[in-house]
């Protein structure tokens, strides 16, 4: 399956990636370790992820996966997906449904993600744009709480370090994760799009942004022991909005989020397609009703609070590994072997 | 259920719930009763009582009684964050005395009596009376080591009805026994930058009364060691002055400083008040640890208490209504 794609459609992608999996709740990990300066080590870690689309952007040729590094990051994408199953799982029956099995949750949340990735894969690559107007509406509701925001929580900087302060850089690269999507993605970049760094910085500013509003807003709502016992900050600042048009404004958000989730794990799947349909394969539908059964199956039997806790204090390892380590040692490795993609595509 | 209320303590508990209940003719409401050990358990208990599940989902107001508030009133609160069916915008208030008559008086109203009591209480915040607090608002402060509470408080008057009696004041997690009255919540709220729709004060001038309200408030705040300065500039709007005769300039500047003595002298006894009851309820606290950490004190409640806290007022009247 080949694709080709405009810098928005690029981006758009590498958004609804890099947000749908942990923006209504990333805050609340990276606050508890690093306390007030939250917003100076996601900043701090922003950087680093600017830097790395530059040099992504500066070395996309030298990288292309071999059979090796394909099978790590299926296994890798895969675990993801599973794991934010469980994750929207567990939401979905502690805010909206508590009285559905969660195997009969997963199954209708994994039907249409199988649908929609069926489909022509310009579904797939556009589908994010409808997401847009509901993160504008998600952005203005949050704000209606602004007069319950307290400044004075921000600061002061550099003063309540826990002797786990620096796992606060570590969990704020969650927000990051999906960063190895530009690099995977940019070769399927039309021949006729050019990626200034006048770009690639828009793209930065706007998903930095995003996230330091969340957790500015977060950091503002709720003290800092409160905070501790709300994992969804995000969903729990939306559910205190009081409006007379209706009740629990929060279940809104919880469909939002769940649209947005829906996108996400068919972007993901996309590009699952793309890497390992490259070449034409027989049987393509089939095989992804197999994936989305064994992801179903997984996530229905790791669906644990236990072992989703484990699940989330861990999994930012793999993003670190996935997103940001192993992409540049292939590009490392590619560069001094001196292989760029279009050899690849020679030898294959 | 709109309304529910808490009496007792963590394994001796009772609490009420009101709900209304529609007949062809008329809207009354409905009260049970739970024991039990914890709320979630006297809930249990009171669904005994009722033909359906109950169902706290427009819960508008919690009534805690005071005895019960002096414990760790997070306690009894914990049930309401964790079920994502409460709604965390609810009004919570401290009564004086039994729990019971304040739902009873609730029986023959035409509006649930949650809405109730929310309006009462909407309607206390409006007039910068009590600081504006829900159930989530009052949470983040419950688990503020720089902030504390001060929730209204609400006796049984006279003739059986609620009454606003002023401010129920908290240290830490627990009601301090200690309460500021209507006025002083006024003063309070001006102190705490919180000011409602209409912010209206009295006092007796020369044996005449004037009555000015809030036209605009700035309130800034000199920090040191262990002195804390409070300087307030504030505009009033003239309500209510029969004397009169306030085109002439120095009979302004007579009132303006009478108002600034008397406004700054009450404001010394709402501090005073708040430092006997270690209550921080002007947030004090967040100020001095984002600003000036180094003197921020953990036990915060305690080192409040000792501090050197003066207000210094500007009062300036800047409109006379329409007569001069």
């Amino acid at each position: 399956m080949t694709i080709q794609l405009t810098k928005v459609q690029l981006f758009l992608l590498m958004f609804v990636m890099q947000t749908g999996f942990v923006y209504t709740s990333f805050q609340n990990m990276v606050i508890e370790h690093s306390k007030r300066d939250a917003t100076i080590q996601f900043l701090v870690v922003a950087v680093i992820f600017f830097m790395q689309l530059l040099f992504f952007e500066r070395m996309h040729k030298y990288f292309f996966l071999n059979k090796f590094t394909k099978a790590l990051y299926l296994i890798y994408w895969t675990s993801y997906i599973i794991v934010f199953v469980v994750y929207i799982t567990y939401v979905l029956t502690t805010w909206v449904f508590p009285n559905t099995p969660e195997s009969v949750l997963i199954a209708i949340f994994l039907s249409v993600c199988l649908y929609a990735s069926i489909s022509r894969p310009e579904t797939a690559i556009n589908i994010g744009v409808v997401l847009i107007p509901m993160l504008l509406l998600f952005l203005l509701f949050m704000f209606l709480t602004v007069k319950n925001l307290s400044v004075t929580n921000l600061l002061p900087f550099f003063y309540d370090r826990s002797n786990t302060w620096f796992m606060g850089f570590i969990f704020s690269t969650y927000a990051f994760g999906g960063a190895e999507m530009y690099i995977v993605l940019r070769k399927y970049l039309a021949k006729s799009e050019k990626m200034p760094k006048k770009a690639l910085a828009i793209y930065f500013i706007i998903l930095t942004s995003f996230y330091l509003l969340s957790i500015t807003f977060t950091l503002m709502f709720f003290s800092l022991e409160e905070l501790k016992l709300i994992p969804e900050p995000i969903l729990y600042i939306l559910h205190s909005v009081e409006v007379t048009f209706v009740k629990r404004l929060d279940l809104f958000f919880v469909y939002i989020w769940l649209s947005w989730s829906l996108v996400t794990i068919v972007n993901y799947v996309l590009v699952i397609r793309v890497v390992y349909f490259e070449n034409k394969i027989k049987y393509p539908k089939v095989k992804l009703l197999i994936f989305f059964i064994v992801v179903g199956g997984t996530a229905n039997v790791m669906f644990r609070f236990s072992i989703l806790e484990f699940l989330k204090q861990n999994l930012v390892y793999g993003v670190i590994a996935f997103s940001f380590l192993l992409p540049i040692l292939i590009i490392v490795i590619n560069k001094l072997r001196g292989r760029t993609v279009s050899d690849s595509v020679k030898s294959s | 259920m709109s309304l529910t209320g808490f009496e007792g303590e963590i394994g001796k508990l009772t609490a009420y719930y009101a709900y209304p209940e529609a007949t062809t003719t008329e809207m009354k409401t409905v009260i049970i009763t739970g024991k039990g050990v914890s709320p979630r358990d006297v809930r249990q208990d009171a669904e005994l009582n009722v033909e359906q599940t109950m169902d706290l989902s427009v819960l508008s107001t919690i009534l805690i009684s005071e005895k019960t508030a002096e414990d760790d009133i997070y306690n009894y609160l914990d049930g309401y964050f964790r079920d994502s069916n409460s709604p965390i915008t609810s009004k919570l208030a401290i009564v004086q005395g039994d729990l019971k008559p304040f739902f009873e008086v609730s029986e023959d109203k035409q509006s649930t009596a949650g809405e109730y009591y929310d309006r009462f209480i909407t309607s206390l915040e409006e007039n910068s009376m009590v600081i504006p607090y829900t159930l989530q608002t009052a949470s983040t402060i419950i688990f503020e080591n720089a902030q504390d509470l001060a929730l209204p408080y609400l006796k049984m008057g006279e003739e059986k009805h609620p009454k606003a009696e002023g401010l129920a004041l908290f240290s830490g997690r627990s009601f301090t026994g200690k309460i500021l009255t209507i006025d002083e919540g006024v003063l309070l709220n001006i102190l705490n930058d919180s000011l409602g729709f209409a912010t209206r004060i009295s006092y007796l001038y020369e044996d005449s009364p004037v009555t000015v309200r809030i036209n605009k408030s700035k309130r800034k705040l000199n920090i040191s060691e262990d002195k804390i300065e409070i300087p307030l500039k504030l505009e009033f709007i003239l309500s209510e002055f029969p004397k009169d005769n306030l085109d002439k300039k120095n009979k302004r500047l007579e009132l303006e400083k009478f108002l600034q003595d008397e406004i700054e002298k009450d404001m010394k006894g709402v501090i005073k008040k708040l430092q006997e009851a270690k209550c921080d309820a002007i947030g004090l606290g967040r100020h001095v640890r984002a600003f000036h950490p180094r003197w921020f004190k953990e036990d915060w409640n305690e080192h409040f208490s000792t501090l050197d806290i003066s207000p210094k007022v500007d009062v300036e009247i800047v409109k006379t209504g329409i007569l001069e």
